[in-house]
């Protein structure tokens, strides 16, 4: 029951506009927690902040009690310690498939090619795509991309897996190859934050829902709690659209 | 048939005039670009005041004639220089001056134009800052900024014309001083013509295979 990750009063404003106004949380380790809530209620900001993407406005960032880095360099190496995968994918075109997952570790951890490559082939076969090892991103679909991404991000051996709405961007048919390969990890034991509009999904893998609304936490609780029995009206009303 | 007997008596001129422009605009695009790369780093850099410095430059620099920057730099770089310098060096560093802003701006754009996304995976992965900018930015950005800069050098080939104000040997000068041995102005600046526009044929035709093969990797 150890905490891994904790904010408190975590804000985050855009000029005049306080996108997020005090979140606070504690997360722990091996916890699955799922985010839902109305567009523009902040839940990707609250993401972006917690691998510092966004810089807070106020409030502190702990992971494994300690203080997240302000500045420089410390942000480059705090960073390594969550994974995150966006909706969008953002794989590198540039580079093969086999080379999006080594880059970082060869580059930044000095882990020897050979070593890398043995990995991320065995990352590869984990999530289906041993085969495509030698190709371009271009020739995926985005299912493809999108697993590509979660393993990309799985060989910096990351301690948090943060998923702002990692199905989103896909054809419906691409969506549970996806949800597979992330409901897995879950299951592993990696602590996970997810954003998702997939509600049976979150039911089904999470310990926790988080219902963000209006830059903050309005309502959070079991899955059951949240879905069969939620109590302020704005969750109310969010669930009975999306359901 | 005058044209014939012109360059049958002076091609060497043409040639070297020939010579000169291609040698002059290879330099400027090359010092121009490793300039405009400072430019562009410093324009899109932290330090806020070699930002206003570095926008105020190409702002300048594009809202000015060429011309006028030749003869500038022409009168200015004689004071304040203490080695003699000849008008050619002048003016080549007058063209190098111009065509960084110009450069610093395709550099500019050419990263402004990779996705936001690619940033953000990049150093949520935890690649460091300089990193993020050398394997993945920069790669995908070269492929924004080679054409343009092809385009660059094919209006340096033109720019360069402007030299023969001063008299520096290229394609143009070379005009003037065909023209005023045979004061035969019309047929001279023909053939000149002509050398211009096939030379800039080629570069476009080469530009657009580059262009091809960049874009068939990706
Ligand atoms: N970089 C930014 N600059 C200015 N405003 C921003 C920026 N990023 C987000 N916002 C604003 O912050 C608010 C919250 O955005 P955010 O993306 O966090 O919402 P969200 O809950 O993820 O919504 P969605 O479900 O649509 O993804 C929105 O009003 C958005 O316009
Ligand atoms: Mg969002």
């Amino acid at each position: 029951m150890t905490e891994i990750l904790r904010t408190e009063g975590l804000k985050k404003s855009f000029g005049s506009l306080e996108v997020l106004k005090g979140i606070d949380l504690s997360v722990r380790k091996g916890e699955v927690v799922s985010i839902i809530g109305p567009s523009g209620g902040g839940k990707s900001t609250f993401l972006r902040c917690l691998n510092l993407l966004e810089t807070p406005t106020a409030g502190e960032i702990y992971f494994k009690g300690e203080k997240a880095p302000r500045s420089g360099r410390e942000i480059t190496l705090y960073r390594r310690k969550l994974g995150m995968v966006f909706q969008s994918f953002n794989v590198f075109p540039n580079m093969t498939v086999l080379e999006n997952i080594t880059l970082t570790p060869t580059l930044e951890l000095k882990v020897p090619k050979s070593e890398a490559e043995e990995e991320a082939r065995s990352l590869l076969s984990r999530v289906g795509l041993l085969d495509k090892a030698e190709e371009y991103p271009r020739k995926l679909s985005g299912g493809q991309k999108q697993r590509l991404s979660i393993v990309r991000a799985l060989a910096m051996h990351p301690e948090v897996m943060l998923f702002d709405e990692p199905t989103s961007a896909l054809d419906p048919e691409m969506v549970k190859e996806v949800l597979n390969v992330i409901g897995d990890l879950a299951a592993g034991g990696m602590t996970t934050l997810i954003v998702t509009h997939e509600m049976a999904f979150a039911k089904n893998i999470s310990d926790r829902v988080l219902f963000i609304c209006d830059g903050v936490i309005k309502e959070q609780g079991s899955p059951e709690r949240i879905f069969n029995a939620p109590i302020e009206p704005e969750t109310q009303r969010f669930l009975s659209m999306v359901l | 048939m005058k044209i014939l007997a012109i360059l049958k008596k002076y091609y060497m001129v043409f040639l070297k005039g020939l010579g000169g422009t291609l040698w002059i605009s290879v330099l400027v695009v090359l010092a121009g670009t490793l300039l405009g790369i400072l430019v562009a780093l410093m324009h899109m850099g932290r330090i806020k005041p070699l930002r206003w410095i570095t926008d105020a430059f190409v702002e300048v620099i594009r809202g000015t004639p060429v011309l006028l920057q030749l003869y500038f730099f022409w009168l200015i770089l004689p004071k304040i220089i203490p080695v003699e310098l000849t008008d050619t060096a002048c003016i080549l560093i007058a063209l190098i001056v111009n065509a960084s802003a110009y450069i610093s701006e395709i550099i500019r754009a050419g990263i402004g134009a990779v996705d936001v996304g690619q940033w953000e995976a990049a150093r949520s992965l935890g690649l460091s800052e300089s990193n993020v900018m050398k394997r993945v930015i920069l790669p995908q950005a070269v492929k924004n900024i080679l054409p343009a800069l092809g385009n660059e050098f094919i209006s340096t080939v033109k720019g360069t014309s402007l030299a023969s104000v001063f008299f520096v040997g290229e394609l143009m000068t070379s005009y003037r001083t065909v023209q005023s041995a045979t004061f035969l102005a019309l047929q001279s600046l023909t053939i000149v013509g002509i050398i211009y526009f096939v030379l800039n044929f080629i570069l476009s035709k080469l530009l657009r295979i580059l262009e091809r093969r960049l874009m068939v990797s990706d």
